[in-house]
C-alpha cells in the first residue's frame, strides 16, 4: 500500500470529489445535518454550565478546559464521520449480508481502504473545522500559557488519536463477518464516544483502567487535550503511539480472518 | 382485533430472533448511564455540594438510572414509518387487509417490549453494582410512575409519528428526526435534570410536552411530586397524545393521496 501512496492519494481524492458533488445536489440535507451539529453543541455547552454552575472543576479541570476538551472529542468524531464512518457503517448494512463486499475485493486496491473511503460525509469536515478552532478558542481561554510545543505534539496526537479511533471503529464492526445481522454494532463507537468528552480523573480507577488500557479511547482525546495543557509527557505521547501501532496491526489481522470468513452469499 | 393481536405476536417473535443483536446494542447503552455516574460524583464531590436544586447525589444518579430504563420506552426509535414511505415499501403494507397506520404503532410497541424485556438483567446488573447510589420509591409513586411512564411513551410516539407522516409531503425526513430527536430529548430532562437548569429555560418547558416523557415520570418515581401534581401531569400527558395522534391522522390522510409508491 504504501508503494502505490499516490494511487491511494488520488483515489482517496476521487471519493472526495464525488461526495462533494453527491452533497451539493442536496444541500439542504447537509445543511440539517450542519444544523443538528449546531444544536447538539449548543446543548452540551448549557450541559457544561450546569456543570459548572455548581463547581469549579470536574476530574481537576476548569470550565474552559473541559469545554476544550469537549470539543477535541468532536474534533476526532467528526473527522473520522468525515472520512471513514459512513462507508465503514456499509459492512452492517449489507456489504457482508448482501455479498456487495465483492464489488471492493475485485478492485487492485487495499480492501479496506476502499470500503472506508468509499463515502466520505464531506460537511463534516467543515464542522470538524470548526470544532477545532472552537477547541483552540477555549483552550487559550484556560490562563494556561500555551507553547508552541504543545501545538506541535497536540496536533502529532489529534493524528495519533483519528487512527486509533479509526481502529476501535473498524474492530467493533468486524464481527459481522461472523454473525448475519449486528445492526447494535453499527454505532458502539459513538457510545463510547461519550466517554472521550471528560477529564479522566472523573472516572473510577476500574473505568480508567479499561479506557486506557482495553478500550483506550481516552487516547483519543484526554491524552491530546493533556498535551495541550500541560507540559508534554514523554511517557504519554510514546504510549499513544505504541498503543495505535499494536491496534492497527491487529485491525489489520482482523480484518484479513474476517474476509477469510466471507462467503459472498449473495445471489 | 384479532388480526393485529396475530401482527403483534409476529413483530414480536421477529425482534426476538435477533435478541443477541439488541442486547448487545442494550450493554453499550449503559455507558451513558456509567458516564453520568461519574460526572454528577465528580461535580458533587468537587463542589464540595450535598444538594442541587433540591436533588442529592442519590436522587441524581437515581435520575439516570431511570432515564436508563426510559430510554427503553422510547417507541420513536422503533417506527419505520417514514423510512417505508421515502422506499416505498409502504404499499406492501397499504394493500394488506390490515390498517397501515395501526401496524407501525405496533411495530413501535413490540420494539418497546422487547427492549424492556432484554434491559431486565442489564437493569438489575446495575442495581446491584450501584444501589448504595439508588433510591426506591414508595408503592404508591411506583404505581403513578408507571402510568406516567407509558403516557410519556404515548406523547413521544405521536409526535414523531408526526415527523414521519412528514415524508410524504416533504421526502426523507431521517435529519430532521434526528434533529427533533436530540432537541427533544433534551427539552424533556433525558440529558439533564430540568430542574438543574436556569429558571426561564424551565419555565419555558413546563409549557411544552416533552416533560412528559422522562422530567415528570422520574419526579414522581422520586417523590418530588405531589398528587394534585401527578393528576395534572396524567391529564396533560392524555391532552397532548390526542392532539399529536389528530394532527398525525390528518398529516397521514392527506400524505396518502399524495403517495406514489414509487420510492427512491
Amino acid at each position: 500500500m504504501v508503494k502505490n501512496l499516490g494511487k491511494y492519494i488520488s483515489v482517496g481524492y476521487r471519493f472526495m470529489v464525488n461526495a462533494l458533488k453527491r452533497d451539493l445536489m442536496i444541500p439542504g440535507k447537509s445543511l440539517v445535518h450542519i444544523l443538528v451539529e449546531v444544536v447538539m453543541v449548543a446543548i452540551m455547552l448549557i450541559y457544561f454550565q450546569v456543570i459548572f454552575n455548581n463547581t469549579q472543576s470536574i476530574g481537576g479541570w476548569n470550565y474552559y478546559q473541559t469545554i476544550s476538551m469537549y470539543f477535541i472529542a468532536r474534533v476526532m468524531f467528526d473527522t473520522d464521520q468525515a472520512l471513514t464512518r459512513s462507508g465503514l457503517r456499509m459492512l452492517i448494512k449489507g456489504l457482508v449480508r448482501e455479498g456487495d463486499l465483492d464489488f471492493f475485493l475485485i478492485k487492485p486496491m487495499d480492501s479496506m481502504f476502499m470500503v472506508a473511503m468509499h463515502k466520505p460525509q464531506i460537511y463534516k469536515l467543515l464542522t470538524a473545522f470548526a470544532n477545532l478552532v472552537l477547541a483552540i478558542y477555549f483552550a487559550n481561554k484556560t490562563g494556561i500559557a500555551l507553547h508552541v510545543g504543545n501545538y506541535v505534539w497536540f496536533a502529532l496526537l489529534i493524528v495519533v488519536g483519528l487512527v486509533l479511533y479509526f481502529c476501535l471503529n473498524l474492530i467493533t464492526l468486524i464481527p459481522v463477518f461472523w454473525f448475519i445481522r449486528l445492526q447494535s454494532l453499527k454505532d458502539i463507537i459513538g457510545k463510547l464516544s461519550t466517554a472521550m468528552r471528560y477529564p479522566a480523573a472523573i472516572y473510577p480507577t476500574s473505568m480508567r483502567f479499561v479506557f486506557y488500557f482495553v478500550i483506550p479511547i481516552l487516547v483519543i482525546t484526554y491524552i491530546p487535550a493533556e498535551t495541550l495543557f500541560y507540559p508534554p509527557s514523554i511517557l504519554n505521547i510514546g504510549y499513544a503511539i505504541i498503543i495505535t501501532g499494536i491496534f492497527f496491526v491487529l485491525t489489520r489481522k482482523l480484518w484479513k480472518i474476517g474476509l477469510i470468513k466471507y462467503n459472498s452469499a449473495s445471489s | 382485533m384479532k388480526k393485529y393481536q396475530t401482527y403483534f405476536r409476529t413483530t414480536l417473535r421477529e425482534y426476538f430472533v435477533y435478541k443477541a443483536d439488541v442486547f448487545l446494542g442494550m450493554i453499550f447503552n449503559i455507558i451513558f448511564f456509567a458516564v453520568s455516574f461519574a460526572i454528577w460524583a465528580s461535580v458533587y464531590r468537587e463542589g464540595n455540594i450535598s444538594q442541587i436544586a433540591g436533588f442529592s447525589l442519590v436522587d441524581t444518579i437515581t435520575y439516570y438510572f431511570i432515564t436508563s430504563i426510559i430510554w427503553r420506552f422510547d417507541a420513536s426509535e422503533e417506527t419505520f414509518l417514514g423510512d417505508m414511505i421515502w422506499n416505498g415499501y409502504l404499499t406492501n403494507d397499504l394493500i394488506r387487509p390490515i390498517n397501515a397506520r395501526i401496524m407501525s404503532i405496533l411495530d413501535a410497541f413490540s420494539g418497546v417490549l422487547v427492549n424492556v424485556l432484554l434491559f431486565i438483567p442489564i437493569g438489575l446488573a446495575i442495581i446491584l453494582v450501584a444501589h448504595k447510589y439508588l433510591t426506591l420509591p414508595t408503592s404508591a409513586n411506583l404505581l403513578y410512575f408507571i402510568i406516567s411512564l407509558l403516557l410519556g411513551m404515548v406523547v413521544n410516539l405521536a409526535f414523531f409519528l408526526i415527523v414521519h407522516a412528514l415524508t410524504f409531503h416533504y421526502g426523507d425526513q431521517e435529519a430532521s428526526f434526528d434533529l427533533l430527536d436530540f432537541i427533544t430529548k433534551f427539552l424533556a430532562g433525558a440529558t439533564v435534570p430540568l430542574m438543574f437548569l436556569p429558571g426561564k429555560l424551565r419555565i419555558v418547558l413546563e409549557y411544552l410536552p416533552f416533560k412528559y416523557i422522562f422530567n415528570d415520570p422520574i419526579n414522581i418515581y422520586l417523590g418530588k411530586m405531589d398528587v394534585r401534581q401527578i393528576y395534572y401531569s396524567f391529564a396533560g400527558a392524555i391532552i397532548w397524545s390526542v392532539a399529536f395522534y389528530v394532527i398525525f391522522y390528518k398529516v397521514y390522510k392527506s400524505g396518502l393521496k399524495k403517495y406514489t409508491g414509487i420510492g427512491r
